[in-house]
């Protein structure tokens, strides 16, 4: 019930208010359900962390930085569990069941928050059809809160569909200039993904010989696929929303006609919905086609980390610039999923966590720049750090958070990955049944060059981030508009401040969320590691893999070795 | 069939035959009374005529759908009326949607006949015979009942789409479907021809009988005899099973006497006949040509965006919905009826698929380029065509044949989509015809719709949404393909679910670009929708009103649907 009530709150007061309330106090309904919304959060939060035993140490469960198996299939454990039949359809197995673990916490915890920014940044900005306004961000808030909760692979479809919608009205109707050409693609490409999302879950409903869309269910009995025309399916739904080079071309578009609280919601939480499917669901499902095209998407990780950053230097538009930034950043984190190893994969947790502040708190910032001189082009800025200084300090947090400077949150995030990925990245298998497909992917399997490239990717970040924020805040203050611009007021102030602080809380104790993730990261390569490992011809699990420590170019291998499920890792 | 008994008496089961007559009596008690109320009741007001033929229309509809309701609860399967009717829960209940469509035509007539000057009585007659056929044909299970039942409501449609006499568009309109569906019927005709010469009879139920029997022969040379005994035996028995309350004795005996008279004309037919499958697939071939006209199926959907533009919206509405449920009805029965014959699947199976396939692809690829609302949803309803036929094909192949709960369920996911289907493009049509004039024009009319008339902006975009089916789920439309396409990856046809997927995908263009006019553009000063005030009734605000909530209902829970049913 607790859950159902976190995820329903936003909708139904928005339906009351939009029904009952005038439009000039429908920001108050929602600014009220949003703050509710935060405060279940924090106690979710607050509930699930005060149980985890901070103690907990995943090497003494022995899956560390590398690949020790058991046949043993361990599922994360989720609390707060509903599950509800779905009326009349119990024949198709469809449920209505919720339920969360530490990283859908997380998640949560950043959705509420942003939700309430995303309220407070429109305050004055939204005029006109302020009903339809807010009851749209409601509307989209109850749909990523259902995908963080739903553990059963309709609802969570449902989920993923609902959240398109509202964002389909909120850049269509209240965004700039481009908007319709924006609001179309963003939901073509959308639905082109999900659709083939939808066939893999029909697929897999089939497949799985116990016809349940239960993921506890399907995980429960150690259910998983070789498959991998599903699997790219399911992931094509995923990368499309996170976005992935070659899928991003809709994110700037979206992004830059968007309004505010739609930047920042899109940029803070429903990137990450694709990174969640993917450990949730893809990771977990198709042990063998992830680890077997880790690879194939670590390269295009690091492709989308390089194109992103160098899109974002030659940007004139502030809130472009920022949406390029955004691929380069999640280039970084899909790069660390597909590591599998638990410091990059934990780096990359702790970076969604970070994105969601600093990026959600860039595009808080230019929302509010845009408010005051209503162009975002650089060229017609300069010297602001003279006449709102206030804005200018917080902003520069936010940019250092974003360009990774120690001591701040997104260090903390993408130093692991990078470590994870220099140590061994990403890891050749030839599982039993692995065909000559997935040894044809990882004939491309340079990992040196891969981490290489990826550490280049954060001095470009440095690079056009710096030189953003030189040529908007620095120099001389020439433009006369510019000259009596208004400083932040409290209302603005405070939702920087508030950023800015849990971007110095975390880049300084960033174990306070490291321990939790990592629980995470252990119940996820434990699922990948259990069904690589098994192997029928040898039951005895004290058997040791066959593991070369030379060779990291993995030219050869497929010959010589035993027929048994054999990984090698540097 | 010759039978060559004379005392022979057909038996009737009223009952069940009753609801078709009541339409056929109510569409005469109708024109009785367009005639004859001017003279009877001295100084009626024309709006009173037309308000007693609205609610006798009504009335006959509304009993006969309690009638249709009491039949799916009591459902047989059995066949009746000679055998030229077959009453199973898919056809009732087909008959059930086709009544409701009528029903929603009635309850928004008024307005359109008020606003057009159009004569009452002879559109609720023709409106009464035209439903008379379609639920006829949704039970028929003889090939010439059917090709009568076609006709009846062809005929019906014809001049409901040539209803409005002072528009030359309407004119024409009536005028092409007319020509083209004439050489529809030609190949209906000579489909069922084809039918009969191979196998003997015109009845889907006996057609199977006699394709196994025809297998059998095949196989055992001078078992023929034999098995044509036995076979007849059967039927006899089938008789005393339906016959209603006569006593059985008697029955019995005179299902002697027939069987006598069928074992004599069968055993000269299965002697004579060169029972060569490839005429019975020929005539499905031909009969399914004839049926793709009528439900609009590409290549032979032409007629259908001038059809649908040129009628008035909710007679559009009425060729979209209720003669497409019937029509399909009638498919289902014919491919469970050949599918009997063993091959059948294989043979037919890549028809279906390329025709699904077409329909699918033609009808979305068109209604990208369309501006004008009524040609769009015709595109539409030719690609939602599509989507049913790749059902029908998922309950062709031979997978499904195998295991009568696959079987059961397909069924169903079929049932439930036509429902749908239907909700759905009432409420589109019913909003477009209730913005007047430009509603049924150009879709740039419908700019900044949410801003004037926020409640039909939000029911047209809940019935966009809808037909755009997979994207959002929570509406009749998502679960309607859900089903459906679940059934066809079940059944192993990937390929299509593949080409539903990519459908849908393409729809999301034409149909948010509705939403997109309603929410997202400025006011269009030159000719915007709903600029004056708006006629209302409270038939029609009501019918509209239940088609958004029902959409909405068994989006949430689907499978209330099959629980009325049961």
């Amino acid at each position: 019930m607790y859950l159902t009530l976190l995820i329903f709150i936003p909708l139904v007061i928005g339906a009351l208010g939009a029904a009952f309330l005038p439009a000039r106090q429908m920001k108050w309904a929602a600014l009220a359900a949003m703050v509710v919304d935060l405060l279940l959060a924090l106690l979710l939060a607050g509930g699930i962390l005060g149980n985890f035993d901070w103690n907990y140490n995943p090497a003494a469960e022995g899956t560390e930085s590398v690949w020790v198996f058991n046949n043993e299939i361990k599922n994360p454990e989720f609390q707060l569990r509903e599950h509800i039949p779905w009326p009349m359809l119990q024949e198709y197995e469809i449920s209505y069941s919720l339920g969360v673990d530490n990283l859908a916490m997380l998640l949560i915890l950043l959705t509420a928050a942003l939700g309430v920014f995303g309220v407070l940044c429109s305050w004055t900005a939204i005029t006109k059809r302020e009903k339809e306004f807010y009851l749209y961000l409601l509307a989209l808030q109850t749909g990523i809160l259902g995908i963080f909760c739903a553990l059963d692979l309709i609802l969570f479809f449902m989920a993923w569909e609902v959240m398109m919608l509202p964002l389909y009205f909120l850049i269509g109707i209240f965004g700039s200039k481009d908007r319709l050409y924006a609001t179309m693609k963003f939901v073509l490409y959308s639905l082109a993904g999900s659709l083939m999302m939808l066939l893999s879950i029909i697929w897999i409903y089939y497949n799985s010989g116990v016809s349940t869309f239960s993921f506890e269910k399907l995980s429960g009995n150690g259910i998983t696929f070789h498959q991998y025309l599903p699997y790219l399916g399911m992931m094509l739904a995923f990368l499309i929303k996170v976005p992935l080079w070659p899928f991003h071309t809709w994110l700037p578009d979206a992004h830059t006609e968007a309004p505010t609280a739609g930047s920042v919601i899109l940029a803070g939480v429903l990137l990450k919905t694709g990174i969640y499917g993917i450990l949730r669901f893809a990771i977990p499902l198709f042990p063998i086609p992830a680890v077997a095209f880790a690879p194939l998407f670590s390269w295009l990780a690091v492709i989308a980390i390089i194109y992103g950053a160098m899109c974002a230097i030659v940007q004139t538009d502030v809130k472009r610039l920022v949406a390029y930034s955004s691929v380069s950043h999640m280039g970084f984190i899909v790069l660390g999923i597909f590591c599998f190893n638990a410091p990059a994969m934990n780096g990359a947790i702790l970076q969604m966590f970070n994105h969601g502040i600093s990026t959600g708190g860039l595009f808080l910032a230019v929302g509010m720049l845009y408010e005051r001189r209503h162009t975002r082009q650089m060229s017609e800025f300069g010297g602001l750090a003279h006449s709102i200084p206030i804005y200018a300090a917080l902003t520069m947090v936010m940019v250092l958070s974003s360009a990774g400077l120690p001591g701040l949150n997104g260090f903390a995030g993408e130093f692991p990955i990078l470590l994870g990925s220099m140590n061994n990245v990403p890891m050749l298998i030839e599982a039993r049944d692995s065909s000559s497909f997935y040894a044809l992917i990882n004939q491309v399997n340079y990992t040196w060059l891969v981490a290489v490239l990826a550490a280049m990717g954060v001095i470009f970040g440095a690079v056009y981030l710096l030189i953003m924020y030189q040529k908007v805040f620095f120099g001389k203050l020439e433009k006369s508009e510019n000259k009596n611009l208004p400083d932040l007021n409290i209302r603005e102030w405070g939702q920087l401040a508030v950023l800015s602080v849990a971007a110095l809380v975390i880049g300084l104790f960033p174990q306070l969320l490291m321990k939790p993730i990592s629980k995470t990261t252990n119940d996820v390569l434990t699922m990948v590691a259990g069904p690589l490992r098994f192997d029928a011809s040898h039951p005895n699990p004290e058997l040791e893999p066959v593991v070369e420590k030379d060779d990291g170019h993995g030219g050869d291998h497929g010959h010589g070795s035993d027929e048994h499920a054999s990984v090698r890792a540097h | 069939m010759e039978t060559g008994i004379t005392a022979y008496v057909p038996q009737v089961a009223w009952s069940q035959i009753a609801p078709f007559v009541i339409l056929t009596l109510g569409g005469l008690l109708i024109l009785a009374l367009d005639a004859l109320l001017d003279i009877v009741v001295k100084g009626i007001t024309p709006q009173r005529r037309d308000s007693v033929l609205t609610w006798v229309t009504g009335g006959s509809l509304f009993v006969t759908g309690m009638m249709f309701y009491g039949n799916v609860i009591g459902t047989t399967g059995r066949p009746f009326f000679e055998g030229a009717l077959r009453a199973d829960e898919f056809g009732n209940l087909g008959a059930l949607i086709v009544i409701f469509g009528s029903l929603v035509f009635v309850a928004m007539s008024p307005r359109l006949i008020r606003e057009k000057k159009l004569p009452a009585g002879e559109m609720y007659a023709l409106l009464l015979f035209a439903v008379a056929g379609m639920t006829l044909l949704s039970v028929a299970n003889e090939l010439v009942t059917a090709f009568v039942c076609i006709e009846i409501l062809s005929l019906s449609l014809y001049v409901l789409t040539g209803m409005n006499r002072r528009s030359p568009r309407s004119g024409e309109a009536a005028f092409k479907y007319f020509i083209l569906g004439a050489f529809a019927s030609a190949f209906l005709v000579l489909g069922i021809a084809f039918i009969y010469g191979a196998t003997g009879t015109t009845q889907l139920f006996g057609t199977g009988r006699l394709m196994q029997q025809m297998q059998a022969s095949e196989a055992r040379i001078g078992a023929r005899q034999l098995i044509a005994d036995k076979q007849s035996y059967d039927l006899g028995l089938d008789e005393i099973l339906y016959a209603g309350e006569r006593p059985v004795r008697t029955a019995v005996f005179e299902a002697e006497q027939e069987g006598r008279a069928i074992i004599a004309s069968t055993r000269v037919e299965v002697e004579t006949q060169p029972l060569n499958p490839i005429w019975l697939f020929l005539g499905f071939v031909l009969i399914f040509a004839g049926l793709c006209f009528k439900l609009s199926l590409a290549p032979f959907h032409m007629w259908a965006p001038d059809v649908y533009e040129g009628a008035p919206s909710i007679v559009a509405m009425l060729i979209a919905t209720a003669s497409k449920v019937a029509a399909f009805a009638f498919l289902i029965h014919l491919v469970e009826a050949m599918a009997v014959w063993e091959h059948f699947p294989a043979a037919s199976l890549f028809l279906l698929s390329s025709v699904a396939t077409v329909s699918i692809l033609w009808g979305n690829l068109g209604a990208i380029t369309q501006t004008r609302m009524k040609r769009m949803l015709a595109y539409s309803s030719i690609a939602h065509g599509g989507y049913i036929l790749v059902g029908v094909a998922t309950l062709v192949s031979a997978a499904s044949f195998n295991d009568p709960l696959a079987h059961e369920r397909i069924r169903n996911s079929i049932l439930f989509y036509l429902f749908g289907y239907t909700l759905m493009n009432v409420l589109a049509f019913g909003i477009a015809a209730y913005l007047g004039k430009e509603g049924e024009g150009e879709i740039a009319a419908y700019r900044g719709l949410s801003t004037r008339r926020p409640v039909l902006a939000a029911g047209m975009t809940l019935a966009m949404i809808s037909l755009l089916g997979l994207g959002i789920p929570g509406t009749i439309g998502f679960w309607g393909k859900y089903f459906v396409i679940k059934e066809a990856v079940n059944a192993g046809m990937t390929f299509l679910a593949w080409i539903s997927f990519i459908g849908s995908a393409i729809s999301a263009y034409y149909y948010l670009r509705v939403v997109v006019a309603m929410y997202m553009l400025p006011e269009e000063k030159e000719t915007p929708v709903a600029g004056g005030v708006l006629q209302t009734n409270t038939g029609y605000t009501f019918s509209l009103g239940l088609s958004g909530a029902m959409i909405c209902f068994f989006g949430i829970l689907p499978a209330l649907f099959w629980a009325l049913g049961s």
